[in-house]
């Protein structure tokens, strides 16, 4: 069996963390070895951090800081965890959850052995009602900052107001980005509350992958 | 180009952001000129996001060596006809109580945001609604203040907008009190173009090199906040002060929920 190497990445709170957490339990539930790895260097607020007893506890192999293991709330910036240098050293999936923008991005030339093995995929998330994401050439240009990047996530939604509309909208804008940017939409991503609101696929014909939310808890 | 600019800012639309991002936005949506700011948690992304905003809106930016210094820059661009704004918390706030002084005395309309927080610079950044007291009582008590409390990135967006056409209206320094907490959270809120809402925006105008010959078509620009005497102070700080009760029934706002069976209403503040 292939081992997996995912990192997810993209524009602030667009929902990068949620989506990592629900595929690396995604594939944990397939039978499969998983590590979830925190390399949200930029900003200490929603990071798995206060969540990572809870994460592991659900059987993931979460590498991590722990609240209240490093201090400083601020935006100092954060500690590279030595155990995140050498997160690709494991025998099962890894799925990296990264920090937004450029500079969050730049964390994963600090890994060891990105070249061993199976490729690192990289997937950029997006959320259409971020006003900065909002359009196919706001998409285009933003995603082209991030480098490589190997195909997009559609995450847009409105929080507690999410309807069909936002849902629809960005499977529209984002599938026609992924076009322009010549790389596939791998899924649609809808809170579970909402999941009535979707089948299987959306109005694209993208899949359709529903979120168990975490992060809500995971201010600092 | 400012055309332009303002086409892109806005279409009225529900979106989903941290309330750092709906003051920038909100910021845009007014006008605003220039921000002049320093970094400080949870300020951050007020600035990270004008300074991404700004160059798409032809928006000035200009960090400066401090808070003391930003403070005093945006006193600066607003006299110099700027619809100029800042934004700090904790430390910065304490900071700024100085130019924020000045700005009471001259009746400066400057804008100021402040995201509250606990801590001095030392510390470690916990969040409350702490800095109430500092924000409405800062000053050296040489003039007066007008601040807004919001509770959601709704009223952020809202009362930033507002703010600058209080500001500009009555030439009070202005000032928005959110908290750390609402600085990070993520909420659906809508932004919009006040004026495709028909509110109208306030304009601007330099305290400083007005147009026309001294004497001849307008008087000298007599800005002044030193005084020597007592006597002389005390006239200048009752004149701001009857200014300022001669248009309070029009700047003071409050909600009332459920107190229409009350008979005595205790209001309690910090």
């Amino acid at each position: 069996m292939d081992k997996l190497r995912e990192a997810y990445v993209g524009e602030y709170a667009s929902g990068k963390s949620e989506v990592a957490i629900n595929r690396a339990l995604e594939l944990h539930r397939q039978g499969r070895k998983v590590r979830l790895v925190d390399l949200d260097l930029v900003e200490p607020f929603y990071t798995l951090r206060p969540i990572k007893k809870e994460l592991e506890d659900k059987g993931l192999d979460v590498i991590a800081w722990a609240t209240g293991e490093i201090t400083g709330l601020g935006e100092t910036g954060s500690l590279l965890k030595p155990e995140m240098k050498w997160a690709f050293k494991y025998g099962g999936d890894v799925v990296l959850d990264i920090g937004y923008g450029v500079k969050g991005v730049q964390v994963i030339n600090l890994l060891e052995g990105l070249e061993d093995e199976s490729p690192l995929k990289i997937f950029a998330v997006i959320n259409v009602a971020r006003p900065l994401t909002a359009s196919v050439e706001d998409i285009v240009e933003y995603v082209g900052t991030l480098g490589k990047v190997d195909g997009l996530i559609n995450n847009s939604h409105l929080g507690d107001e999410t309807d069909e509309e936002i849902i629809k909208e960005g499977a529209y804008i984002v599938s026609k980005a992924a076009l322009k940017l010549n790389i596939p939409v791998i899924a649609t991503t809808v809170a579970r509350e909402f999941a009535h609101l979707v089948g299987d696929k959306d109005c694209m014909g993208n899949p359709v992958k529903i979120l168990d939310l975490h992060m809500r808890k995971a201010f600092w | 180009m400012a055309e332009k600019s303002d086409e892109r800012i806005i279409k009225e639309k529900k979106v989903f952001m941290t309330g750092n991002e709906a003051v920038a936005w909100a910021a845009v949506a007014a006008r605003a000129d220039i921000m002049y700011g320093y970094p400080i948690t949870p300020q951050n992304e007020i600035m990270h996001y004008w300074t991404r905003l700004a160059p798409k809106y032809g928006k000035g930016f200009l960090q400066t060596e401090d808070e003391i210094s930003a403070g005093f820059a945006t006193v600066g661009g607003v006299l110099a006809g700027k619809r100029a704004f800042t934004a700090t918390s904790g430390p910065g706030n304490i900071l700024m109580q100085d130019s924020m002084s000045m700005a009471e005395m001259m009746r400066i309309p400057t804008v100021m945001i402040i995201t509250q927080r606990g801590g001095p610079s030392t510390a470690t950044v916990i969040y409350s609604q702490q800095e109430t007291t500092l924000t409405c009582f800062g000053g050296n008590g040489e003039g007066v203040r007008i601040v807004y409390s919001t509770a959601s990135h709704q009223e952020l967006f809202d009362y930033t907008i507002k703010a600058f056409n209080t500001a500009w209206k009555y030439r009070f320094p202005t000032f928005v009190l959110g908290d750390g907490y609402q600085s990070k959270m993520r909420e659906s809120l809508t932004i919009y173009d006040p004026l495709e809402r028909g509110i109208e925006l306030v304009p601007t105008e330099p305290f400083l090199g007005k147009e026309g010959t001294i004497g001849v078509d307008r008087p000298p620009a007599h800005l002044r906040n030193t005084y020597n005497m007592e006597e002389e102070l005390y006239e200048v700080v009752r004149e701001l002060v009857d200014s300022y009760n001669a248009v309070a029934d029009e700047i003071i706002e409050y909600r009332e929920v459920e107190t229409e069976d009350a008979e005595i209403l205790i209001v309690a503040m910090v």
